[in-house]
């Protein structure tokens, strides 16, 4: 098989991961820097950051987990790359600007691993004889061996072992061959090496930290217990990012559910919801109660705030920074510039606009300078029927936010 | 109205900013049009009076005389007249000023400056490099704002071990790098000829580019948003 076939049907393979971040790191070398906030290099036609050379270094796989393209039971065709090969066309995508580094990820060709030998030999080679000093993404196979995960981190940025499937009863489920274990052993053993790091700072150890994935829609798991598993593992395992991939379907399977679509509002709210958790100091709780899904129809800091009407309207020219972050319309950027823009002048609802705030959204829960905007006589479906009838061009309260969240949902942060 | 006239240089830019501010002219421009209702003063650039002037924005505040770079490196029409907004309030509050965000003519100016960032940002991953014979990458951008000056760090520290040409098309400028030594030039008649392994280099990623995209979740909207028509002309994927 030549180079050009190799490269479609390893990307082709690959493709399914949602993760794309090139940043966290800064690394400078003779060829090649890592940027601390990271760089897209290019959207893909679905709208997904690429920013890595994306690839497996096989999708010969011993495993058969059913919502996969890669299968052992799938009839498809089948490749490898040799460690140069990786390693030369790392270097000729980079050296012309298309990519910021590499993501490397694999099947399990015979076992874990002997999968993540080959793997670690092909980032080895990039790095010690290319001189490469670019961004390296590097897929942790469950199931391996703590001193190899212990060598990966030393030649990437940053790691991930992906969960795919939230609880233990859908993983013997749809995959068999794997168990929580094998999951979250190499987890648990980057995350404390990653603290051990930090604290002597001797040398570049996975300095992007580690991040996961989870599959939406594979199984009948809620999103309560979908971001109960996400907070967990901000807080317990010092995760950077965990990534939502919306379930699609690509192997007829019974223990599959039958969509046509993959969920992308849900995903979408569960990234939204993601935010919360980790900038806007949200509790879990807060956005879901227990056993539930999120409300489609709005966004998760509005459902929020719908609930809880009886905390509104805030005054714009008083109210902390928590209260502000909390106000429907107010992002963190415009939340910052509030407070920097009043400490100069009374805030007037003029002044809305000039500072980046939604104001037909925000009105409903604010008064300026003691005057409230919103619906004279206040009630709580009145409101909700107009913010339904608002519809947003974006997705988040302000439009920078909104440009670094959706490079974030695939991509950079 | 009184109205400046310099030459559009950036030495003519610091020199009308400071008549202006400190004699009061309401307006600056670097074309002469026949004015009916502004009185005109056509302004002689003087080097070592903007090095003067830079000083002393650079004293009133390190971010001030950043945005005032970054205007005239907008190069969108009437950059001067943001910047003269802005500078009043500098003048006035000192640092304080970026804080006066409900202000038009600060925050006229922090939404520009962020724009002419946000695009140098951009293009440090838009901009393809292109192998020519003897090894030399080269790439082509055309982009709304004068950029080249705030990419030069970023590929320096990054190629810096490779001969490598960034050029501006429109403003027939250059990055040129050698191992040890980059600069920006003028140049023009770019003659390119391409290594051979160039071609085979471009196909495998733009067939990669197109293998990765999933289907079932096509939005092209979305994907035009991030990558704007206007640059893909020079983007080795969209070509
Ligand atoms: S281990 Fe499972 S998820 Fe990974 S490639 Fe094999 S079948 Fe797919």
């Amino acid at each position: 098989m030549d180079i050009f076939e190799k490269l479609e049907t390893l990307a082709n393979s690959a493709k399914y991961d949602a993760s794309c971040a090139s940043s966290g790191s800064e690394r400078k070398s003779p060829f090649g820097s890592a940027h601390i906030s990271g760089i897209c290099h290019s959207w893909s036609g679905d709208g997904r950051c690429v920013s890595l050379l994306k690839i497996l270094l096989t999708n010969h796989c011993e495993y058969d987990c059913a919502y996969c393209i890669n299968r052992k039971s799938n009839d498809i065709k089948r490749a490898i790359f040799t460690d140069d090969e990786i390693a030369r066309l790392t270097v000729e995508f980079y050296k012309r600007n298309y990519i910021e580094g590499l993501f490397l990820s694999s099947a399990v060709i015979k076992n874990p691993d002997f999968t993540m030998e080959l793997m670690i030999k092909a980032v080895r080679k990039l790095r010690l004889e290319y001189h490469f000093g670019g961004y390296v993404h590097f897929k942790i196979i469950p199931g391996s061996d703590s001193r190899l995960v212990n060598e990966a981190m030393r030649l990437a940025d940053r790691i991930s072992v992906n969960i795919e499937l939230p609880d233990h009863k859908s993983l013997e489920k749809l995959c068999p061959e794997k168990d929580k274990y094998s999951i979250l052993k190499p987890m648990k053993y980057a995350s404390d090496k990653i603290l051990e790091n930090k604290k002597n700072r001797r040398e570049k150890f996975a300095p992007a930290g580690q991040s996961t994935q989870l599959i939406v829609g594979a199984d009948d798991n809620t999103d309560s217990k979908i971001l109960n598993l996400a907070d967990h593992l901000y807080r317990n395992m010092f995760l950077k990012r965990v990534y939502y991939s919306g379930f699609v379907r690509v192997n007829e399977d019974s223990r599959l559910p039958m969509v046509k679509e993959p969920p992308l509002l849900r995903e979408h709210r569960l990234y939204q919801a993601d935010w919360l958790l980790r900038f806007y100091q949200f509790k879990v709780d807060e956005i879901i109660g227990a056993d539930s899904n999120l409300d489609l129809r709005f966004d998760p800091k509005t459902a929020w705030a719908l609930k809880n009407l009886d905390r509104f309207p805030v005054e714009l020219n008083k109210a902390d920074y928590e209260t502000l972050l909390r106000v429907p319309g107010i992002g963190l950027v415009s939340a910052k510039k509030i407070i920097k823009a009043r400490r100069f002048s009374n805030l007037r609802f003029e002044d809305l606009k000039t500072l980046g705030i939604s104001a037909k959204k925000a009105v409903y829960f604010l008064t300026l300078n003691g005057k409230y905007y919103g619906l004279k006589t206040e009630n709580k479906d009145k409101i909700e029927n107009l913010l339904l009838e608002y519809k947003q061009d974006g997705l988040f309260d302000d439009k920078t936010a909104e440009k670094t969240y959706l490079s974030a949902n695939t991509g950079n942060l | 109205m009184k109205k400046i006239i310099y030459d559009g240089s950036y030495f003519g830019y610091l020199n009308a900013l400071e008549k202006a501010l400190k004699e009061n002219f309401g307006e600056i421009s670097s074309k002469e049009e026949e004015e009916l209702f502004a009185e005109c003063f056509n302004l002689e650039t003087d080097a070592k009076k903007a090095g003067a002037f830079a000083n002393e924005i650079r004293k009133l505040s390190a971010e001030a005389f950043k945005k005032t770079q970054l205007l005239y490196l907008s190069e969108t029409p009437c950059f001067e007249n943001t910047a003269l907004g802005y500078l009043k309030n500098a003048y006035k509050y000192g640092p304080a000023a970026e804080n006066n965000l409900a202000d038009k003519g600060v925050s006229r100016a922090d939404k520009l400056c962020k724009k002419v960032l946000y695009e140098s940002h951009r293009f440090k991953g838009f901009i393809r490099f292109s192998e020519l014979e003897g090894g030399i990458m080269f790439a082509k951008i055309a982009p709304e704002h004068n950029i080249l000056p705030l990419l030069k760090s970023h590929f320096r520290t990054r190629f810096g071990r490779l001969n490598f040409v960034i050029y501006d098309e429109k403003r027939n400028r250059a990055i040129i790098n050698r191992p040890g030594h980059c600069e920006i030039m003028e140049i023009s008649d770019v003659k390119l000829r391409f290594s051979e392994n160039e071609k085979r280099t471009r196909e495998l990623w733009k067939n990669f580019f197109k293998t990765i995209e999933i289907k079932e979740r096509k939005k092209p909207k979305l994907q035009k948003s991030f990558v704007p028509l206007k640059y893909r002309r020079n983007i080795t994927e969209f070509e």
